[in-house]
């Protein structure tokens, strides 16, 4: 695809999504694109550590849930006024969310792949927890609420929209920033492989625990805007395992590691997982969440947008194979590893 | 403070961390052998619950009786699950086994709810709360049968392990599972076994928990938590070591809510973990180098 | 019989690993000087891949010492002993596969504070200073190229370039003729003499004698973890030791 190509793709979705509150003002439909924004942006910056480092976390709602909470909290110490005002907090919001998020990588992110993912998981329990139990300050299982704006139904939705909008643009403009960064080229050759990377004078500890952080604080301010359109916040909406597998399936659906990989899958799928809602009971919501689960895992293992780059690749560069002359004279030993990469090659 | 109560707490949760060891042990298992994190682990742990409150309520079988119906169906449901969405897995596997483990998870859980219904339920048998005591301790009966049936099945599946040449390619098939696939062994089937005894060992599990618990299809979540530390505890791929963790940290989890408060309690799983996370974070399976 | 124009960079004093009861390195010493090209062979699992895991950090010796440039080495990570200018090649060649080529070489370029994070690593000197090694190499026509979809030959080059991104003093390469097509053996060769001549420091594991015989100025000769015989590469041919340790294999 040609740079200018993809310019334009991204030009023509911001300008879509400024203009989509104009033409479809119905609420429920913006409640719809409001979630639907809110998927893009945590797949987003889950992308930053998940695609481009390959550690998989699955604690991306701890933070959103953080997010939220910090939220109310402020606004209450604060006694910030419902309206607009509340919006100018998200960027503190932003950078607490990130400051706790520093400690808790820190630990979580001195173990690997699975171990790295169970820890994320238990991240995920412990703030819930904290929710929980930490009652002075959350309000325990009752949660606390948000000061109400004074908006009438048919606009509700549309500073929350717009608001979500700039978090989610920003949370791109992030990712690609550090994307075509030292930091970003650091984050790839970690997942491809750490000691290596490491051996080749690679910070990887600092690498890796900027973005978790980055990824934290972005999620926190996701977090925050959400928590305020529902006006209350508890444990069970803060802290949701449904929206980190969430985030995570959409990245992986669209292509975990590319910049517009998390951004389409979050596209297809949060409308038509929340649309599922309305029309399934509640099992039968979780039993086709976990087929359609399965199934992207064992049909797109790598993603929507690799697959296509693989196939523009694969035309435009058949003449190189003809330069390999010593593919076929390997001998020798060949260890698991290799096999690995050549397995994947062939898909 | 009362050295009865610490005492009692102790007993209760040396017989409670056997339970809890069942149910990990099965985790430690098929990670061991698949380099699978089942995330869904506890959601067969709730399915043989589920399947031993049935038998109960509808048949009235004794749910340690039943147990022999729900353990094989429950082996043969594992299996079937490691064919179907498993064994395909390469490429991350680790990291995919999660993705693939919580959708089955959630598909358990749908499909429990979908036949079960969703409000809280227990397998309450007339026995459910007679005790006995023994030098001041009250010690509930479930609690030691309980123990014991823990006690039991992983002293089978020790044997099972040490004594077969089917335990023999299993622990092979740990060591390195490419090396074992190299000697001959057939690690597709071996995994599948493996996981069917995971899957076993849940069930058993599941039947303790929905006598001590009341619970419904979303129960899943609150243990898997508690069984993932545990298993981080224990070293990630070693049966034993996620038996003795088990002990360790429900014990400590018993003592500290009748020398704090319950509340506390609750955090003892995580002050563990991050314990270890600080402390010794290499204990863990080590990922390292890769030697050329 | 040690090269003695030169100061020695490398020093093995009496270093051992065993692998439970395995002696993988066995009081091994040997000496590698400034800017030579030195040949390390011996038999399969005479430990010469486990003498390079050593030195490069990656595994930590039981006894002896490593000394590089007159420092102890011993006890450190693979990062600090790379920075201090050691940079080794894989038996099995690891690379960044999901990477391009050109993207390879320019992993371990340095970065500082901000730049690291923000900016850009295509800046227009790192680009052309990884294009021009790629050049060397004659693979300028993969630089645009995933790593993993290159054949075995390419990856080793380009694993190769990437160390040399960082302008190391030492490099060891762990077996870079295995399963190569003679026609990259000749840029490898032409790569490793030239960039001798620019004053690198290289030390090479290798089976294919031809290859080891052609560039090394000095040999060492492993068997059992020991080190059995070492000299000019013609007299280590025609030493009874060596040939008895290779055919009594
Ligand atoms: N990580 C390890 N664990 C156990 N044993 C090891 C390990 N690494 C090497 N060994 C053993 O140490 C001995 C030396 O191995 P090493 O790989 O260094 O030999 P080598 O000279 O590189 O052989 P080759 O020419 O086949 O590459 C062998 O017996 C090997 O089995
Ligand atoms: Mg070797």
């Amino acid at each position: 695809m040609t740079r200018r190509l993809r310019i334009a793709g991204w030009l023509l979705v911001l300008v879509a999504s400024l203009l989509f509150p104009l033409v479809f003002t119905n609420p429920a439909t913006l409640s719809i694109a409001l979630v639907t924004l809110m998927y893009v942006g945590l797949a987003s910056s889950w992308n930053i550590l998940g695609g481009f480092a390959g550690y998989i976390s699955l604690g991306i709602s701890a933070f959103f849930g953080f997010g939220g909470y910090a939220f109310a909290i402020t606004l209450h110490a604060f006694n910030v006024q419902a309206g607009y005002t509340p919006f100018a907090w998200l960027p503190l919001i932003g950078v607490l969310t990130a400051v706790v998020a520093i400690p808790l990588g820190w630990a979580a992110l001195r173990t690997r792949q699975a171990v790295f993912v169970t820890v994320t998981i238990a991240l995920m329990l412990v703030i819930q927890l904290s929710a929980e139990n930490l009652v002075s300050i959350t309000g325990g299982a009752t949660g606390y609420g948000f000061p109400i704006p004074n908006w009438s139904a048919a606009f509700y939705y549309k500073p929350f929209y717009y608001a979500m909008l700039t978090v989610v643009v920003v949370s791109i403009a992030v990712a690609y920033v550090v994307r075509r960064s030292g930091l970003g080229l650091g984050l790839l050759a970690i997942r491809d492989d750490e000691d290596k990377a490491e051996a080749i004078g690679v910070p990887t500890k600092s690498y890796k625990l900027a973005a978790f952080v980055i990824s934290a604080g972005l999620a926190g301010m996701i977090g925050a805007i959400f928590a305020y359109s529902v006006l209350y916040i508890y444990p069970q909406n803060a802290v949701d395992p449904l929206i980190s597998m969430g985030a995570a399936l959409m990245a992986f659906l669209g292509g975990a590691g590319t910049l517009a990989g998390p951004v389409l899958g979050a596209l297809i799928l949060a409308p038509a997982q929340t649309e599922l809602s309305y029309y399934v009971n509640g099992q039968l919501y979780l039993i086709l969440y976990g087929a359609l689960f399965l199934a992207i895992v064992r049909l797109l293992p790598r993603g929507i947008i690799p697959s296509i780059g693989d196939q523009l690749r694969s035309r435009s560069s058949r003449h190189v194979d003809l330069l390999e002359h010593d593919g076929h004279h390997v001998e020798g030993r060949v260890d698991a590893d290799d096999v690995k990469v050549m397995e994947g090659v062939r898909e | 403070m009362n050295g009865g109560l610490l005492l009692g707490a102790s007993v209760l949760g040396l017989l409670l961390g056997g339970i809890y060891g069942l149910m990990a042990s099965g985790l430690a298992l098929t990670f061991g052998v698949m380099r699978v994190i089942n995330v869904g682990h506890s959601a067969l742990v709730i399915a043989g619950a589920y399947m031993s409150y049935e038998l109960f309520a509808h048949l009235h079988i004794d749910p340690f009786v039943s147990l022999v119906i729900t353990m094989p169906v429950m082996f043969l449901i594992g299996m079937g699950l490691e064919m179907a969405f498993l064994q395909h897995l390469r490429e991350d596997r680790e990291q995919f086994s999660v993705l693939v483990t919580w959708a089955i998870a959630l598909g358990v859980e749908g499909v429990l709810g979908y036949f079960c219904g969703t409000d809280l339920v227990q397998i309450s048998t007339n026995y459910a709360n007679s005790s006995f005591s023994i030098g001041g301790v009250q010690i509930v009966y479930i609690y030691l049968y309980g123990f014991l049936l823990g006690a039991l099945l992983m002293g089978l599946l020790a044997l099972l392990l040490r004594r077969t040449t089917f335990g023999w390619s299993l622990r092979a098939t740990v060591l390195n599972r490419q090396a074992a696939q190299l000697i001959g062994i057939d690690v597709a089937k071996v995994s599948a076994i493996a996981f069917g005894i995971a899957a076993a060992m849940a069930a058993a599990g599941g039947a303790l928990y929905g006598m001590l618990n009341t619970f419904n299809p979303g129960s899943w979540y609150d243990l898997i938590g508690d069984l993932l530390i545990i298993i981080v505890l224990g070293g990630f791929s070693s049966v034993r070591g996620a038996f003795i963790a088990s002990l360790v940290v429900i014990m400590f989890q018993e003592i500290l809510s009748v020398i704090i408060s319950p509340t506390w309690a609750d955090w003892s799983f995580f002050m563990l973990l991050a314990i270890v996370l600080i402390v010794r974070p290499s204990g863990f399976f080590g990922v390292k180098t890769r030697e050329a | 019989m040690m090269m003695s124009v030169n100061p020695m960079l490398l020093e093995l004093d009496g270093v051992s690993k065993h692998y439970g009861g395995v002696a993988a390195v066995d009081l091994c010493s040997f000496s590698v000087a400034e800017r030579s090209i030195t040949g390390l062979i011996g038999p399969n699992g005479s430990g010469k891949t486990t003498v390079f895991n050593l030195i490069s950090g990656f595994s930590k010796p039981d006894a002896g010492q490593i000394r590089f440039d007159g420092k102890v080495l011993n006890g450190m990570a693979p990062g600090s002993i790379y920075r201090k200018g050691v940079s080794r090649t894989f038996q099995m060649a690891r690379i960044f596969p999901r990477l391009t080529a050109l993207e390879n070489l320019m992993v371990p370029v340095r970065r500082k504070g901000l730049q690291g994070l923000i900016w850009g690593y295509k800046g227009v000197g790192e680009v052309e200073a990884a294009r021009e090694m790629l050049h060397k190499l004659s693979a300028s026509h993969v630089a645009d190229e995933l790593v993993g979809r290159l054949s075995y030959g390419q990856r080793r080059l380009v694993e190769l370039g990437t160390l040399m991104m960082s302008h190391p003093r030492m490099v060891l390469l762990d077996e870079p003729a295995a399963g190569v097509h003679h026609s990259v053996l000749e840029t490898l060769s032409r790569y490793i003499l030239d960039a001798q001549g620019d004053g690198v420091t290289f030390v090479i594991v290798e089976h294919n004698l031809n290859f080891v015989m052609d560039i090394c100025h000095h040999v060492v000769v492993l068997d059992r973890g020991r080190t059995i015989a070492e000299g000019a590469p013609d007299d280590i041919v025609d030493d009874q030791v060596v040939v008895d340790a290779y055919l009594g294999d």
